[in-house]
Parts: C-alpha cells; structure tokens; sequence
C-alpha cells in the first residue's frame, strides 16, 4: 500500500480518543459561549431576544396581574400597560414576543402565566394581520430559555419534527443559530454586553417590568418601504381564499380551550396599521377573507372573541420602521383606543 | 494495529453501501453505472483472453465508445444539439430538432473515466484484469470517491480492494486530519466566498472597480476550496477505512507554469488525459508542432470534460493556449543545466513567476464561471481602482475566509510536506480541530450548497 507519511508511527489508540473526546469538550464549551454571546441583546437577534426576556419577565413577575397581553411586535410596541392603568384603573402586563412565534408562542406564554398565577381576568391578543398563516419559526420558539416554568408548555402545538428542531436550537445554537452567530464571528469587534455575561446566560437579561418597549423614534424610508411591501403582498393574495396554518389553527384551540375552562374572556386584536394599507382595496378584501377565516376557527369557544370594526390606523410619521410599530407616542394612542374598545 | 480478517464481508458491504450512496441522489441511475461496470468487466476479460489482435481492438474500441457514448448523450447531447442549431441558424435555417430534458447523473464523468481507463489499461497489458465482478465494481462504486474523484488508476486502488487493508490509528489519525480539514474548507471558505462570488458574478453589470477582482479572486478561492475539500473528505474516509486515494492536489496555486499547474491542479483528470489522450495523439514524440498540438487538443477536451457548455471549452483552449507557450519557449530557450541554486535573484524569480502563473489562472477562472461572453466581457472592462463601501465590506469577508487557507498552504509549501495536522503535537491538533469544527458549525447552513465538482 502506499504511505505517504515518512514519519514513524507514533499514534496511538489512546492519542486519538483523547484528541476526540478534547475536541468534544472544548466544542460544547464553545456550544455554551455561543449561548451566552446570543442571549444578550446587544449581540444576537433583537427579536429573537424579546422571546426569551418575555419567558424570564413572566418568572421574575411576584403578583398577577389583571389583563394580561400577548402578540407580537406590534404589541411590544404598541400597548403601554401604563397608560392602559390610566384609562380603564386596571393593571396589565405586556408579554408580548415577535411573528414568528406565531399564536404558538402566545398561547405557551399563558400556559405558563396561569401555572404561576392562575387565569387572568381578561387576555389581549395583539397580532399583525399576516401573522394567521405563517407557520411557526423553531427558531424563534427555542429561544425560550432552557429551563423553567416554560417547560411541557408546547404540547398539541408542533409536530416531532419541529419540537426536535426547538430542542436542538435551545441547546446546540452554535450549529441551529440564526444568522446573528456568524455575523458575530465574522465580525468579533462588534460583541458588546451591557450586562454581566454570567447572568445573560440564563437570560436574565431585562426588559422593562411591565414589557412595554416603546420605538425610539421614526424611520420613515423603511415605513415607506415596508409599506410598499405590503401592498404588493396583498396585491398578489387578494383574489385568495385564506388557510390559517396548522399551528396557529392548534394554538387558537388550546387559547379557547383555556378561556373556556378557566372562563376568562380572550380579544383578538389587529396590531396597529398604516392608514394606506388599510384603506387600500386588495387590503380590504384579503382582510376581510382573514377576518372570516378566524370567525369560523373560533366559532366553538364562546369566550374567544375576534374584535370586531377596523383596525386602529396610523400615519408615515405615527409610525417606527414598519407598517405596524408605531412610535412611543402613537402608543398611547392605540392602547386608549384598545381600552375604549375592549375594556368597557 | 488493527488487521482486518472478513475481507469479501467488508468488500461486500461497502459495494452495497457505494450502491445506496449513489441511488440515494436518484435510484434510476444505479443501472447506469452497474451496465457500465459490466460492460467493462467484460470487455477487459475478453481482450485479456483474445489472442486476436483485431478483436482485442474490437472489444477496447468497444468499451471506449459505449463509455463515452454514455457520457455523450446525459452530458453533451443537448450542449451539441443547441450548438448544431445556432450553427445552422447562421446559415438562414430553421432546424425543428426535439430536445430532451436529460438529467446529468452525479459523477459519470468520474466513473465512466476511471471505469475506461481500466480496459485501456488490461488492452495495453499494462495489468491482468480481476475475474472478480464485485470487486471490480467496488472499485467502480467506491462511495468516497464516486461523484468527485479523485479519479483512481486500476494498479492504485484496485490491489486495495483484492488485498488485505489494515486499518490503523495513524490511518484513522490521518483521515480525522483531513475530513476536519475538508468541512472546514468547504463549508467556510468555499461556501462563505461563494456567496461573494455570487453576488459580484451575478450583478457584474452594476458593478465596478477593485468589487469586480474581489469577485474573480473569490471565485478562485471558492472552486479550489470546494473542490480539494471533497478530495480531502474523500482522502480522510477512505484513510480511516485502510484504503489510500491518490493526492489530488498539491498546492496549484504556487505553481510557477502552465505545466507545472496542470501537475498540481486535479491530478487525477490531468494524469488520465496524459496517459490516455495525450500520449496515445503521439505526445512529444512527433516533433515540436505535433507537441504543440496534441496538448492543445489534450486541454481542449480537458474542458469539454468539464461540461457542456463553451465556456468550459473555452477555459481549456485558454490553458492550452500558454502551455504551448511556455512548450514553445523552453523549445527555444532551454533553461541551463547548471544554474546555481539560491539567491535572492533566484527568490524573487520563483515569486514572479508564481503571482505571473496566478494572474493567468484568475483570468482562467473568469472564463470557467462566467454563463456568456457579455459576462466575460463585462468582468473584464468593468474592473477598476474605484473602491466602494461594498469592495471594503466584501473584501474584508473575502480575507477573513481566505486567511486559514493562506496560513496552511504557505507551512505546507515551507515545510515541503501536504499532511499538516496530523503530525503537529497534539495539544495543538485539539486546538485546531476545535477552531475549524466550531467555526464550521457556526458557519453551516448558511449557504447550503453542492460541490461545484458535482455538476461534472
């Protein structure tokens, strides 16, 4: 046989496992540095970030609360529990996560609420119209943090397939990371934390206590640019009739198997809109096929309501980077418009 | 060291793996290649036991043409058939050919190469054949190296199939050394530079300035990463398995001429069309015009090889053309027999002649990655001093995924020795098996992509 090696034979057995089993250990201690650099804010995905912080608001939260605020961005963005305790008295809380979580997320999140605190008096489900056919981003989901009380919450909503890919994203992010990792390697100068790595790791790291994070000003290219996204989506959809995907169909069940059993009333709400795409007729028409697509999904659950009318409508400059996050002082107007529609 | 005592089981199990390899892409074409394994098992053992000469032609003539008949219809029967159209268009005709929609089965060229030159080679009775088909058709399928290479000579690999192989831990060691190696290569520099060379090659047409020779070195980088990355995968699973495949590459881009690239680049491709197309056409026995031409002719169809399409021809007629050259100059000017070694003078030749012979390559590659002479054209006017944010960004990424390959093959070049990893002490093999495995995880699925080679 050929050799291409002029050197003696000086491996052995016991140089080769080691060199493996090394290898091994220092890749998981990598495995756990990836972790700790994604987990925080400053480093990995924001949005995927807000997910995990909503887990940990929920655990460091000591009293229940009244209403109890579940969405998506638009709901981060948008519901300020402060004023909504100025106008209706009531305490609220905003949990409210990203898209891709989709209502799979939500309804984990008030799983986990009602574990800890028992049913809330009334739930706000604060969503972006085309969120209901999206299906869920397991990437997205297993930023849920590793362990805590958001453990089991998943049952019913995934299939094996997407519950492995949850699993392997919560503790292999080094290989099942977004795109946020690589940039990091790439470019290492840009790590930053504000906060002591240790704690980030268990993602501790803080958002405000009442969840709300109001836009840090206005971005006008990208609201017109998303805008024109919009449109052409809907453009493109409006003739179509509507399918709520799987997994939101299987989380708007367990929402109204919940509001039923422990008889608590849950809103869904359209998430604040640019007055354009709102007024636009293909919007109109898609809108309303969604409308009636979630009517029929939720028809059985007599304490699940779809609520009723238009959106709450918003201009270029009421708005932050995109069609639906409005700015910190457009969310006072929508949450005052939510309590005069929801709360009385 | 381990011996391995089953061998017919292990020979068994690994043609029934290389068989489920292959159908695993398309079973359909798992007849293909068992008809051409067949064919030239016998062909092989019908010239060996022919004592007629014209026969023994027959049969080899036989086998040639059913292997690149094979080749020819999935990988060039619509590539000559659009050309017969244009080329009658030309002529005010408007030919109403059909057209198949035929798929290229991964690796034909591979096997179909290494399957023909096995009954070139019993015809030249340069070897007895095997009057064992499975073996014969282990060394056909062989799953490491079936759909890239490298493409394997009967006396090199065969004896490993029909021999006893030993597997030990300095094989295992070895074959660690490289498979690590060859992800990294092809998952972070192949795929990373890739994605630059996409976007550049891609919007060529907006593009210019230093952007545009960012985009031709990153395609430079990007085919040799991804192709010595596979070779290397293919080196490293079959070392750990006792098996030794041929080198396939040995650090082409320091190579300091046309010939001596072709000695360093796809060794196994450039071997076979010298052994079996380039010496057969008469080699350098013919006189020098007869030389000139049959390496022309050797390049040419080295890139029609590569696929069917005239770009690919045109990269080989581009390589054939400065071998010629470079034929012709030595022809005229014969570089002295006693030139002393050393020196910087002779130093700063070798560097010269190196970034001269590297520049042509850049150039070449242009060629190969380019769909149409538009593109070609482009690239070429729309390089430029300018630098944009874009050429920064794009050239930053483009050295940060090049650097490690930079960093290996300058020590390899220095230590004068390809097999790097495996002999460092092994506190620094740990260390640098856990950068390249860390980095190639954190950098997978970012661009999922095929090797390049595969399309071949």
């Amino acid at each position: 046989m050929h050799n291409t090696s002029t050197r003696s034979n000086r491996i052995t057995a016991s140089r080769v496992i080691l060199t493996v089993l090394s290898v091994f250990v220092l890749v998981l201690m990598a495995n756990f540095a990836a972790l700790v650099l994604l987990k925080s804010a400053e480093n990995g995905n924001r949005g995927y970030w807000r997910i995990g912080a909503m887990w940990n608001l929920l655990g460091r939260m000591e009293e229940p609360t009244d209403w109890l605020v579940l969405g998506d961005s638009s709901g981060f963005r948008g519901f300020d529990p402060a004023v909504w305790q100025d106008a209706t008295g009531e305490k609220a809380i905003n949990l409210s996560a990203t898209v891709q979580v989709v209502s799979a997320g939500y309804a984990m999140l008030l799983k986990g609420y009602i574990e800890r605190f028992g049913a809330p008096k009334a739930v706000i489900v604060i969503h972006t119209y085309d969120a209901w056919y999206r299906e869920v981003d397991t990437l997205a989901v297993g930023q849920t943090p590793l362990w805590g009380i958001w453990e089991n919450r998943s049952a019913g909503l995934f299939s094996i397939v997407q519950s492995a890919k949850i699993l392997l994203t919560k503790i292999f992010p080094i290989y099942y990371s977004d795109t946020s990792l690589p940039s990091l390697v790439l470019r290492p100068y840009t790590i930053r934390f504000t906060a002591n790595p240790l704690t980030i790791a268990t993602n501790r790291a803080r958002v405000a206590d009442n969840g709300f994070e109001p836009a840090p000003g206005t971005e006008t290219d990208s609201v017109v640019s998303d805008l024109a996204g919009h449109l052409r989506f809907v453009s493109r959809v409006a003739g179509r009739n509507v399918e709520l995907s799987d997994v939101n169909k299987a989380a708007l069940h367990q929402l109204g198997e919940l509001s039923d059993q422990y008889e608590f009333d849950i809103y869904l709400v359209n998430g604040p809109i640019h007055t354009n795409l709102n007024d636009d007729r293909d919007f109109q028409n898609h809108y309303s096929k969604l409308r009636q697509a979630l009517t029929e999904e939720i028809g059985p659950f007599k304490r699940l309501h779809l609520l009723p009318g238009e959106p709450k409508t918003f201009e270029t400059h009421q708005l932050f980077n995109s069609i639906d996050h409005v700015t910190g002082e457009s969310a006072e107007s929508y949450t005052r418009w939510l309590a005069d529609r929801v709360a009385r | 060291m381990l011996t391995q005592r089953w061998l017919r089981v292990q020979n068994t199990l690994l043609l029934v793996a290389s068989y489920i390899f292959y159908g695993w892409w398309d079973w359909r074409f798992l007849g293909l290649i068992a008809l051409t394994t067949v064919v030239d098992f016998a062909m092989s053992n019908l010239i060996h036991t022919s004592n007629d000469a014209l026969r023994r032609k027959a049969f080899l003539v036989f086998s040639i043409v059913f292997n690149l008949g094979i080749l020819g219809f999935f990988k060039y029967f619509n590539f000559f058939e659009d050309s017969a159209v244009s080329l009658l268009k030309m002529f005010g005709m408007q030919p109403d050919f059909f057209t198949l929609k035929i798929l290229l089965p991964v690796g034909i060229s591979f096997y179909t190469f290494q399957s023909m030159s096995y009954t070139i080679d019993v015809y030249r009775g340069a070897l007895k054949p095997t009057r064992n088909l499975f073996d014969y058709a282990l060394f056909v399928s062989f799953f490491p190296q079936l759909v890239a290479g490298p493409i394997e000579r009967v006396p090199h690999l065969l004896p490993q199939v029909t021999g006893k192989r030993t597997i030990t831990w300095e094989g295992i060691n070895s074959g660690l050394a490289l498979l690590v190696w060859g992800f990294f290569k092809k998952v972070v520099i192949a795929d990373m530079v890739g994605l630059i060379a996409d976007e550049i090659f891609n919007g060529y047409d907006d593009l210019h300035g230093i952007v545009i020779l960012i985009g031709m070195l990153a395609f430079t980088v990007q085919i040799y990463a991804d192709f010595s990355a596979y070779s290397d995968i293919a080196r490293g699973l079959s070392k750990m398995m006792g098996f030794d495949l041929m080198v396939n590459f040995r650090l082409p881009y320091f190579a300091r001429n046309p010939a001596d690239f072709w000695r360093r680049w796809h060794i196994s491709l450039s071997s076979w069309i010298r052994d079996y197309l380039y010496i057969p056409l008469g080699g350098n026995r013919g006189g020098k015009w007869k030389t000139y031409r049959n390496i022309f002719v050797a390049m040419a169809l080295s890139g029609l090889w590569h696929g069917a399409a005239w770009n690919f021809v045109l990269w080989g007629v581009y390589h054939g053309a400065p071998q010629v050259g470079h034929r012709a100059w030595l022809d005229r000017f014969p570089p002295p027999k006693d030139r002393p070694p050393g020196g910087w003078q002779s130093n700063a030749l070798v560097v010269a002649q190196v970034a001269g012979m590297f520049t042509l390559t850049v150039i070449g590659w242009v060629l190969f990655r380019s769909r149409s002479m538009d593109q070609i054209v482009g690239m070429f006017t729309h390089l430029g001093f300018g630098v944009t944010d874009q050429a920064l960004d794009l050239g930053y990424q483009l050295a940060y995924f090049t650097l490690p390959l930079v960093v290996v093959q300058v020590f390899q070049l220095a230590k004068n020795e390809l097999h790097l990893f495996e002999g460092i002490r092994a506190p620094a093999q740990v260390a640098v098996y856990t950068y390249l495995i860390v980095m190639s995880l954190a950098f997978a699925l970012r661009a999922p992509s095929e090797f390049i080679y595969f399309q071949f």
